[in-house]
């Protein structure tokens, strides 16, 4: 809540203006100009300090933002068509609110759909690095605030006061003497036949700032959401994939297409050939998705080999130690380590899945993309049709995770649609995305900290990893942008990790540097959830309770003492202080702290771990127990919370992800596959893992301006879980998740047919 | 298997469908019927998307032939469960928004019918939902949702361990609270409660209608001189029902703001994110409305030495918020 007045002034350093546009009710937009960030001057001063890449993607939004539009509806609500994609992230929730709070109506009367794709929008229709608030927040403001200052002036001339004296609040504006007049009454009195631009009056926002429902919250528990697949375009039959039995492999010939068109309710049987676009392997169109799993299952195909062939983890673990950059020789006494992140799904429960209608001179084509723009050129491209001719919806996403911001099953449909000449409603099955989809690459991170007269000295990161796929629409942002960013001439990799990584501590000479191995496409990867952050983060974080333990000092003041943002220090001690830092623990478990900022905001977590025999040896039919993170505190300071509510449930979703990836959840690489096939074999947090305990502390305004909050809590969280982990073992884990390198606990599938046999035991 | 004709009761209506015995239910229900609230995870039985019930027990449609469906079968899906209390919403539905439970919400149908089946076998076998009942399930929410899906359960179980609501709203008492108490006390009052995420306050017996209890906020002690803070740290200064059990002067929750007008001397509003709300004089303590759209949402009591004036009344009520 905020008093009135006491709004932080986030807006109030850079310019703005309002647009009305013509139109047959009050349509409003907003451009912005950007001002340069304020240079910051500590003692440790990273590329990232002054220009981040929240920084970059906003400035990136800036030139089109006055494309951003809201319009008041004759009935008196409000519409707003998002350019970003909603994937569970709250996005919609929260721009309700801020145009129900800007233009004064109630939330409920805002109505918020999913843009389709729109090039002119260039840049600024990418949903990724946490950014989405961040750079629509005030361009939002101004064009809601720009409506309101309209729809006032049309009333102060119906009820004959000045506009200064209306009061405006759920659709309503009333005059001193009591008089009023609905939204619904004056927005066609208040249109307007030539677009103008305005000066609007931003005011106090008293609904930003307080915890709110979800605006889809009821559609979700009456089933009546549309996901993609729930959504009914006349001709478009299900249509599943046999794919190759190793990463990327390529159909060659199929031996018994006329047997499996002649099974139940199948129409279509056509090899898809794989390309940098469309993961391929042989299509199957049918009546139902059962029709077509029994299809996949029964095609006889004959493979060309992967891109990975032969390859297992510890392939891809000597060719990451061979590439790891060298260090500098050290002036001090060091301490040293190497840690690695073993290859993690990406992927969330909605599998791959988009829905393609092409015909021979356009297409139309339904997913959840959060690069719409990028998709609908390159598809046309691949189609061989002018992108205007290509209309691109894009649908509510059961999760992302940073998944969504390639379309390989939106490509996938649109070629599968093209070849056959029909609709297709296509669907990866479960087991297709843990083997083929996108992951989270496996890397290794060296920490070596050099120190003596109880400072640090320096910190020198080594990190190395396979190669992170940018090449989606946050890659052809980067292209644009960098030239005109104060970064100089980095490649994509680097520069994202130049841009999100640093060390929070004052370590006298940092660095970090990325070295990357392998194409781009050699393994499927996306920038998934945190991007580098959890890996780099974790060895971080481990090695400052090293060093702490080293000299003596209490792992909690340490990191007091050697913190060099104060809002990060403000979240430390929140965290210190609700948790009990320091409490008395039975042995076998214990707590740690993990910290980190990134996307104009700070998160601190501090856990609770049950390493004790008892614990860890639960026994879960066809499930993994080991330790328990029994507690989480976790303090986050996003600059503005837009609603706490919603953040709270980024911090506890994102700890669910740092606990998985500390402790269970992982890929296998074997001869060129991947090992896990279901969700009982690539241990994702469940209930038996969940924390009993769980608190999120949204600090107060601070910025003013909303930073990202989307995947913030997975690097601090999966930190704090390690370290907890190492206090309560005695033994520093370097390996990631700690149970990675067990025997497999499970019975893999066989790789051909790619899909197991659905079970028949539904009923218990 | 050949093309045959499969009959069976979906949401209380009977149906049929053309395909071949094979085809699993899921399949049936989304692709041939269209009913697509049961959601594809895996299709192994494994993430329990599409958790619907047969015969009033969970069952998985994913890993079910339609042949082995018979004609006096009764499937509900998501979509269906709320027809069977004949009410809007389940109670686990509402117990669902009151914890603001879904991010994506792609498994949350899975999960609520999870839920309610769960519940219902506990309740059959008398006895309370335990944490192990809660780790025992196995639905999988990429989101992360699990903590607040474990604290609707408990709260959309309409516990049977949930005292009787008294009625009772006097003085400085509503239900089984009295202002002064401490945490400790009033949450041995009542077992079953959450704080939703809020330092100071706790929600008891939240669904249908519980009783919800606010403490003293460090930001409300700050309002008061130092040697008075003691009095109130820790303790129960207000606390309120939608529980229209109760009633203070005639106004119960549900009533219009009009009628409030009527019985009670109302001061306010004071505004606060969505809602409305008001203060009035009820003896020992001061008697507190929140409204919504011109309607009495919740009744209560708050201390009524930390709501004398304004300045007080507006600090008193944004502790909470």
């Amino acid at each position: 809540m905020f008093e009135h007045g006491d709004v932080p002034s986030g807006v109030s350093r850079r310019r703005f203006l309002g647009y009305l546009i013509a139109g047959p009710t009050v349509i409003a937009g907003a451009q912005l100009v950007g001002a340069a960030p304020a240079q910051a001057a500590l003692p440790t001063v990273q590329a990232v300090d002054a220009y981040d890449l929240s920084d970059l993607l906003n400035d990136a939004a800036l030139a089109t933002s006055g494309l951003i539009t809201v319009a008041v509806n004759g009935d008196g609500t409000v519409s707003f068509a998002l350019p970003r994609a909603e994937v569970g992230q709250g996005i919609t929730t929260a721009v309700a609110m801020t145009i129900a709070d800007e233009i004064g109506v109630t939330v409920e009367d805002v109505k918020v759909t999913l843009a389709d794709a729109r090039p002119e929008l260039v840049w600024n229709q990418l949903t990724g690095g946490s950014n989405s608030m961040h750079s629509i927040f005030t361009p939002v403001r101004v064009a809601a605030a720009t409506a309101r200052g309209q729809l006032t002036h049309a009333a102060a001339a119906a009820l004959g006061h000045p506009a200064s004296s209306l009061t405006v609040r759920d659709g309503v504006i009333t005059a001193p003497d009591g008089r009023s007049a609905t939204f619904a009454e004056l927005t066609a009195r208040g249109a307007v036949a030539k677009n103008r631009a305005v000066r609007p009056q931003l005011r106090a926002l008293s609904l930003v700032g307080t915890s709110q429902a979800r605006v889809d919250g009821h559609d979700i528990v009456t089933g009546a959401k549309p996901f993609t697949m729930d959504l009914v375009v006349p001709g478009a039959l299900p249509t599943m994939l046999c794919r190759p039995p190793t990463i990327n492999g390529t159909a060659v010939s199929v031996a018994n297409t006329a047997a499996v068109l002649a099974m139940p309710g199948i129409t279509d049987v056509a090899i898809i050939p794989h390309t940098t676009y469309v993961p391929g392997g042989v299509a199957v169109r049918g009546q139902t998705f059962g029709q077509c799993i029994d299809a996949v299952d029964a095609l006889q195909v004959t493979w060309g080999p992967g891109s990975v062939e032969g390859k297992s983890d510890q392939d891809v673990a000597r060719d990451l130690a061979a590439a790891e950059l060298p260090l500098t020789p050290a002036l001090g006494s060091t301490l040293e380590q190497v840690f690695t992140f073993h290859f993690r799904p990406g992927d969330p429960l909605e599998t791959n899945c988009a829905i393609a209608n092409v015909s021979k001179n356009s297409a139309e084509i339904w997913a959840s993309l959060k690069s719409p723009i990028a998709f609908q050129e390159q598809v046309a491209t691949n189609l061989g049709l002018a992108p205007g001719n290509v209309t691109v919806h894009v649908t509510q996403g059961g999760g992302s995770f940073g998944r969504h911001l390639f379309s390989d099953a939106a490509y996938e449909a649109a070629a599968v649609s093209q070849r056959l000449g029909k609709p297709v409603k296509l669907m990866w099955h479960r087991t297709d995305n843990f083997r083929q989809g996108r992951v989270h690459p496996m890397s290794t991170s060296r920490v070596r900290v050099t120190y003596g007269a109880g400072q640090v000295i320096a910190f020198d990161q080594r990190h190395t990893s396979v190669a992170t796929d940018f090449t989606h629409g946050l890659g052809e942002v980067l292209t644009s942008m960098l030239a005109s960013a104060p970064l100089g001439d980095l490649g994509f990799a680097e520069a994202i990790f130049t841009l999100t990584q640093n060390v929070p501590y004052n370590f006298g000479v940092v660095t970090q540097l990325l070295n990357e191995i392998y194409q781009f496409d050699t393994f499927n990867t996306s920038s998934v959830r945190n991007i580098y952050s959890p890996e780099v983060v974790t060895a971080t974080e481990l090695m400052v309770d090293q060093v702490a333990k080293t000299m003596g000092q209490d792992a909690y003041q340490f990191r007091r003492s050697f913190i060099r943002d104060p809002r990060l220090l403000a979240v430390l001690d929140k965290v210190a202080q609700v948790g009990g830092w320091g409490r008395t623990m039975p042995a076998g478990t214990a707590q740690g702290l993990g910290l980190h900022s990134e996307y104009k905001s700070a998160a601190a977590y501090l856990v609770e771990i049950d390493c004790t025999p008892a614990t860890v040896n639960r026994k879960v039919t066809d499930g993994y127990t080991g330790p328990r993170v029994t507690k989480v505190v976790a303090a986050v300071d996003t600059g503005l919370a837009i609603n706490p509510l919603g953040l709270q449930a980024q911090m506890m979703g994102g700890a669910m992800d740092g606990i998985a990836q500390a402790l269970s959840y992982s890929l296998h690489l074997t001869n060129g596959h991947f090992e896990e096939g279901s969700w009982d074999q690539s241990y994702y947090t469940r209930q038996w893992n969940t924390p009993l305990d769980i608190e999120v502390i949204v600090m107060p305004p601070t910025t003013g301006v909303p930073g990202g909050a989307g995947e913030l809590g997975v690097a601090s969280s999966m930190a704090a879980v390690a370290c907890a982990y190492a206090r309560a073992t005695g033994t520093l884990p370097t390996s990631f998740p700690i149970n990675h390198d067990a025997p497999l606990g499970y019975t893999p599938y066989p790789t051909v047919p790619p899909v197991p046999d659905p079970p028949t035991h539904g009923i218990a | 298997m050949p093309t045959t004709t499969h009959t069976f009761i979906l949401n209380g209506k009977h149906v049929s469908v053309q395909c071949d015995g094979g085809v699993h239910v899921l399949w049936v229900l989304r692709d041939l019927l269209g009913v697509t609230g049961p959601k594809y995870g895996c299709g192994l039985n494994v993430c329990k998307a599409c958790t619907s019930h047969l015969n009033g027990k969970a069952f998985h449609p994913c890993s079910v032939a339609i042949s082995e469906i018979k004609p006096t079968d009764e499937i509900v899906t998501i979509e269906g469960l709320a027809a069977t209390v004949g009410k809007a919403l389940h109670p686990m539905q509402q117990a669902w928004l009151d914890f603001d439970v879904a991010q994506c919400g792609y498994c949350q149908p899975g999960q609520i019918m999870t839920a309610v089946a769960l519940v219902e076998q506990v309740q059959a076998e008398g006895r309370q939902v335990t944490e192990a009942d809660l780790d025992a399930i196995r639905n999988v929410c990429r989101c992360g949702t699990y903590f607040r899906v474990r604290e609707a359960i408990m709260a959309g179980a309409g516990q049977p361990g949930c005292p009787a609501a008294t009625g009772k709203l006097s003085g400085e008492t509503l239900g089984l609270v009295k202002l002064g108490m401490t945490r400790k006390q009033a949450r041995h009052a009542y077992q079953h409660s959450s704080n939703r995420h809020k330092s100071y306050e706790d929600f008891f017996c939240l669904s249908p209608a519980g009783v919800r209890v606010g403490y003293a906020s460090r930001a409300l002690l700050e309002t008061l001189p130092a040697h008075k803070r003691h009095k109130f740290e820790g303790r129960v200064v207000w606390a309120s029902t939608s529980n229209p059990f109760y009633e203070v002067h005639g106004v119960r929750p549900g009533a219009t703001l009009a009628s409030a007008h009527k019985h009670l001397k109302l001061t306010g509003p004071f505004y606060l994110g969505l809602n409305r709300w008001y203060l009035a004089p009820n003896g020992k303590s001061t008697a507190v409305l929140k409204v919504r759209k011109d309607k009495v949402e919740e009744i209560g009591i708050g201390d009524k030495a930390l709501t004398a004036g304004h300045p007080a009344q507006r600090a008193f009520l944004r502790s909470f918020s």
